[in-house]
């Protein structure tokens, strides 16, 4: 089998200094009512302590009598009303990674998964500024690595540790990862998964369809490989399959190129268009480009009411 | 189908390459660790299929590809001629003249070298498989090489080396006519390789049929600077036989065929290819002249003489030849009457006479050039005839009807028979037996017997001698005939067809006639050879003369010793019988000559002769010697003159033509290449080319 160069992450490279002064300036809102345990700048479901009013309702004994709006009340001879506002939370993000063996896919010297973990530490970077709680779930099918929320500065060193620990291996677990993150998260958040998307997509869909049900938000970044992209090969050639160990594939890449570039625009089209249809936003990160850029772009897109990538 | 080069089909085996490659690449396949194997596996899995049967064509495609390609370079071809798959369509034709008059040139270098230079030069620049004709120009027009392949460059060059020069008056007209109605339609090049000799020229104007704007027509025409040229037109001998140590006259004709003066080139005369003497010759532009030579042989058998001009610009034609037989004597038998016996009656007295003072003895019969012999008539065999060189029928009353016979066969088997008619003869009866026999050359009118003394006489001529071996006593002191005075002779009237006059008597009337018949010859003298009746006894001035005479008639048992080309060459042997028989034309090789049997001896014949003129010979073998006989073969010098086209009819000629003229191999290539000789299309290249380039683009186009 071909030897990949084993990879050497650190916390410097994984999140250095200048990556942190350019997402300075980046904030991730969440697009939809989420349920914080904490008062933060999301706007939740629950009504409760804030500024912006909500809606007026009948007066019921319990309620505390300085909530009455005395002067709607006046406009009504046997009815009192109170003021209901609603409430402010903190955001809930919950990083889904895929760390697959799949990932070790490497152009450039650049590996999908420096650029996997490299986005997966700045988008925690970028919830806990917002003092927004963040937790993660590192998975393949041979380990999973599950870190719990928390707003703390120190979750961020864990994040980062996590990540410089762990290695691409063993095949694709995402949809166990969903399932899981199903069970444990019960209040509304974000849901982010960060992959490569190479798999099978059925089972994945159908726990990010449960996820949402759940009224979480769901994005998904898609870290590509230029060469899984561009296919550029033009001999015969022996494919050893990263993620089943003893697999290979001997091709003739030149009448398979045609075909394979085609096989490709259409799963990730077919991605785009189910992403679409239920409202989950979609971004494909090449790992050649630099993340801040790309994260920005997409900030920006999401800001104005855009769909991402 | 065939193929110029089936050798080159083993490379079909090449067809495998594109095969073993690909298995190659299979087998040396990069290795590449691959994440995105779910998205190869349905790529694979959905176009499975076809890739296979893309691989399988694609395969196929190249290997005929390549095998394409070399079944194109074995060059294939039709079983039908005309109908040729590959090659060129420019069809090459040369027309080239093979007249001696292209031997001319300077230093060593003619016109025939420089234009096989040409040749060669243009026949090297011809790729394999290339369409040429050639047509040769000699004696015997024709199309040496018919819309043939070039197979490689040596083996056209052999064709073109093997071409023979030949001494014949070519015509330019007719092998433009023959290339220019060859391969009519196609795309042609016809390269002339000639001379500019006006009389080879004429007529080509008018030969324009055939001429398209598919041909293109090169003149190839080294050219001369010096086209001053003398030839030796004709030799002639004395006499078949000529005595030993007895001088006889030589002739050459030699010709002037330029257009400008010649002063004093040397003629040269050889024997046996030692010079026996020269002389100058100067000859204004166009004209001839005959010059003279005595020549002398002090040893009897074949001998050659040659005369040779100092080399010009053309000399194939400088030189002429021609045989001679010297005889120790010549042997006579005089018939006359048994009454004749006086001191002076007969011919027999006188001429053994005359012999022994030409040998220089008053009593050594035998020393003498003539040996005489007398048989009373007509007691005589043919047996005894034949023992002699000639036979004198001197006069005389007793002919008889099987005396005749007997001479007749004698005559027809080449003997010479010399009639002297005198004041004896009887001229009823031989008119009565001659006639018949055809043994008269003329009729006997009358005899004039006028008193020995008197005025009225006959008086030899030293002038109009017809006989080449008599034309010198012209001019000799030593031999003056006009003293001679015959006080008896016969008239003769109507000469029979073929009978020529050797002498005269000097009021013009025929004083000696020959007749050739069958293979010998009858010589007719108008006055006896006795010396009753004239003065040949005191004129010792007539004995050269009679010498000549009498050795002449011994010639006509002797084979022609000049030819003419392709004549055949006849031989009669005498004595031994041969075994067989050689003939050689100089420097060519012996060929076997023919023996036939005749009753006397045995003739040999060598039927084809020379086929240009020169000197030949006949090994004659027998069992126990062997002998050599010169000839010399003559022929009309027609391919002599130099002289080239008038510029009006050249000048027409190119408008006509529209040929491109050149002087040398180089002055051609350049002229072909400026022409864009040599970039017309291989059809059979850029088909291959074509489908292997086909193959590569669908390769591409379906899987990039």
């Amino acid at each position: 089998m071909a030897q990949l160069p084993e990879e050497k992450l650190t916390l410097d490279t994984v999140l250095p200094a200048d990556l942190r002064d350019a997402l300075r300036q980046l904030e991730l809102f969440a697009r939809k009512k989420v349920e914080g345990i904490q008062h933060g700048a999301h706007i939740s479901r629950r009504k409760g302590v804030s500024t912006e009013f909500d809606h007026h309702k009948l007066y019921m004994p319990g309620d505390p009598i300085k909530h009455v709006d005395w002067k709607v009340s006046a406009r009504h001879d046997d009815k009192h009303f109170v003021k209901r506002y609603i409430e402010d939370t903190s955001l809930a993000v919950r990083l889904v990674v895929d760390c697959s063996a799949s990932q070790k896919q490497t152009t450039g010297g650049v590996s999908t998964w420096q650029q996997c973990a490299q986005l997966t530490a700045c988008l925690a970077y970028l919830v806990l500024r917002q003092r927004d709680s963040v937790g993660m779930a590192m998975i393949n099918a041979a380990e999973t690595v599950w870190l719990p929320s928390s707003s703390t500065q120190t979750q961020l060193v864990r994040v980062l540790q996590a990540l410089v620990k762990a290695r691409a291996s063993a095949a694709d677990a995402v949809d166990a990862a969903l399932r899981a993150t199903l069970e444990r998260v019960t209040r509304r958040g974000m849901v982010i998964l960060v992959s490569d998307l190479m798999f099978d997509p059925a089972a994945v869909r159908q726990g990010i369809r449960k996820l949402q049900a759940r009224g979480h938000e769901v994005l998904i970044f898609q870290i590509s490989d230029p060469d899984v992209e561009n296919f550029p090969f033009n001999r015969w050639v022996q494919f050893e399959s990263l993620e089943q160990a003893g697999v290979r594939y001997r091709v003739d890449t030149v009448p398979l190129k045609r075909f394979y570039q085609e096989e490709y625009r259409e799963f990730m089209q077919d991605w785009k268009n189910w992403t679409r249809k239920h409202d989950v936003h979609f971004m494909t990160l090449r790992s050649n480009e630099p993340v801040e850029h790309a994260l920005s772009m997409y900030l920006a897109l999401r800001a104005g009411g855009g769909r991402g990538a | 189908m065939n193929f110029v080069y089936p050798g080159i089909l083993f490379g079909l085996l090449l067809g495998a390459i594109p095969i073993l490659v690909y298995y190659l690449m299979r087998f040396r396949s990069m290795r590449v660790a691959w994440g995105a194997d779910y998205i190869l596996e349905r790529a694979m899995a959905r176009r499975r299929r076809k890739v296979y049967w893309d691989q399988i064509i694609l395969l196929t495609l190249r290997a005929l590809a390549v095998m394409a390609l070399v079944a194109a370079f074995a060059r294939p071809q039709s079983h039908k001629k005309q109908n040729v798959v590959t090659g060129s369509s420019v069809l090459r034709i040369l027309l080239v003249d093979n007249s001696y008059s292209t031997l001319a040139g300077q230093s060593g270098q003619t016109v025939h070298d420089q234009a096989m230079d040409a040749m060669r030069e243009l026949t090297s620049h011809w790729g394999r498989g290339e369409k040429w004709s050639l047509y040769a120009l000699d004696s015997h027009p024709r199309w040496v090489v018919d819309q043939a392949r070039v197979i490689d460059t040596a083996r056209t060059l052999a064709t073109l080396e093997n071409l023979k020069v030949e001494e014949t008056a070519v015509s330019l007209a007719a092998g433009l006519k023959a290339v220019l109605s060859h391969g009519i339609g196609q795309q042609r090049e016809i390269y002339i390789f000639s001379d500019d000799q006006a009389a080879a020229w004429d007529g080509a104007d008018q030969m324009m049929a055939g001429k398209d704007d598919k041909t293109r027509l090169f003149w190839i025409h080294p050219p001369l600077a010096d086209r001053r040229n003398l030839g030796v037109t004709r030799l002639d001998v004395g006499h078949e036989s000529v005595l030993r140590g007895h001088s006889f006259p030589v002739y050459a004709q030699v010709a002037n065929f330029s257009d400008e003066a010649v002063r004093d080139a040397e003629l040269s005369f050889l024997v046996n290819g030692t010079v026996a003497g020269s002389k100058r010759v100067s000859l204004p532009p166009g004209q001839n002249t005959q010059v003279a030579m005595d020549l002398r042989l002090d040893e009897t058998g074949p001998h050659l003489i040659t005369a040779r001009l100092s080399n010009d610009v053309l000399p194939f034609d400088n030189a002429m030849s021609a045989g001679v037989q010297v005889m120790e004597a010549v042997s006579l038998l005089v018939l006359r009457d048994a009454d004749r016996t006086g001191k002076f009656d007969s011919s027999a007295a006188f001429l053994k006479l005359a012999g022994r003072i030409l040998a220089g003895s008053s009593t050594n019969e035998a020393a003498g050039p003539l040996r005489i012999k007398e048989q009373t008539t007509p007691a005589c065999t043919l047996a005894q005839l034949h023992a002699h060189d000639a036979v004198i029928l001197d006069g005389g009353r007793t002919l008889t009807p099987e005396l005749t016979a007997t001479l007749r066969r004698y005559v027809e088997e080449g003997g010479g028979l010399i009639l002297a008619v005198d004041d004896t003869v009887d001229l009823p009866t031989w008119r009565r037996l001659l006639t018949p026999a055809g043994l008269l050359p003329a009729s006997p009118v009358k005899v004039r017997n006028e008193p020995l003394g008197g005025d009225t006489c006959r008086r030899l001529s030293r002038s109009g001698f017809d006989l080449p071996a008599l034309r010198n006593l012209e001019t000799c002191p030593d031999g003056d005939v006009s003293q001679v005075r015959f006080y008896t002779w016969t008239e003769f009237d109507n000469p029979t067809a073929g009978t020529e006059v050797m002498a005269r008597f000097s009021d013009n009337t025929p004083f000696a006639w020959r007749r050739r018949m069958e293979r010998g010859s009858i010589l007719l003298l108008a006055a006896g050879l006795n010396s009753r009746n004239n003065n040949l006894l005191v004129r010792e001035t007539v004995y050269p003369f009679l010498v000549h005479l009498l050795a002449e008639a011994a010639s006509a048992s002797q084979y022609k010793h000049v030819l003419g080309r392709h004549e055949a060459v006849r031989y009669l042997a005498r004595g031994e019988p041969p075994t067989g028989a050689m003939f050689e034309m100089e420097k060519d090789e012996l060929v076997p000559a023919v023996i036939t049997p005749l009753p006397v001896g045995k003739r040999v014949e060598y039927a084809p002769g020379g086929n240009r003129s020169g000197p030949a010979s006949l090994l004659v073998l027998r069992e126990n010697s062997k002998e050599r006989v010169y000839f010399g073969i003559q022929g009309a010098r027609s391919d002599s003159c130099l002289t080239p086209m008038p510029a009006t009819y050249h000048t027409r000629l190119t408008e006509t033509l529209g040929w491109t003229e050149v002087g040398s191999a180089k002055e051609l290539m350049d002229a072909l290449e400026s022409q864009g000789h040599g970039q017309e299309f291989y059809g059979w290249v850029l088909l291959a080319v074509l489908l292997f380039a086909l193959g590569e683009l669908l390769m591409e186009l379906r899987f990039v």
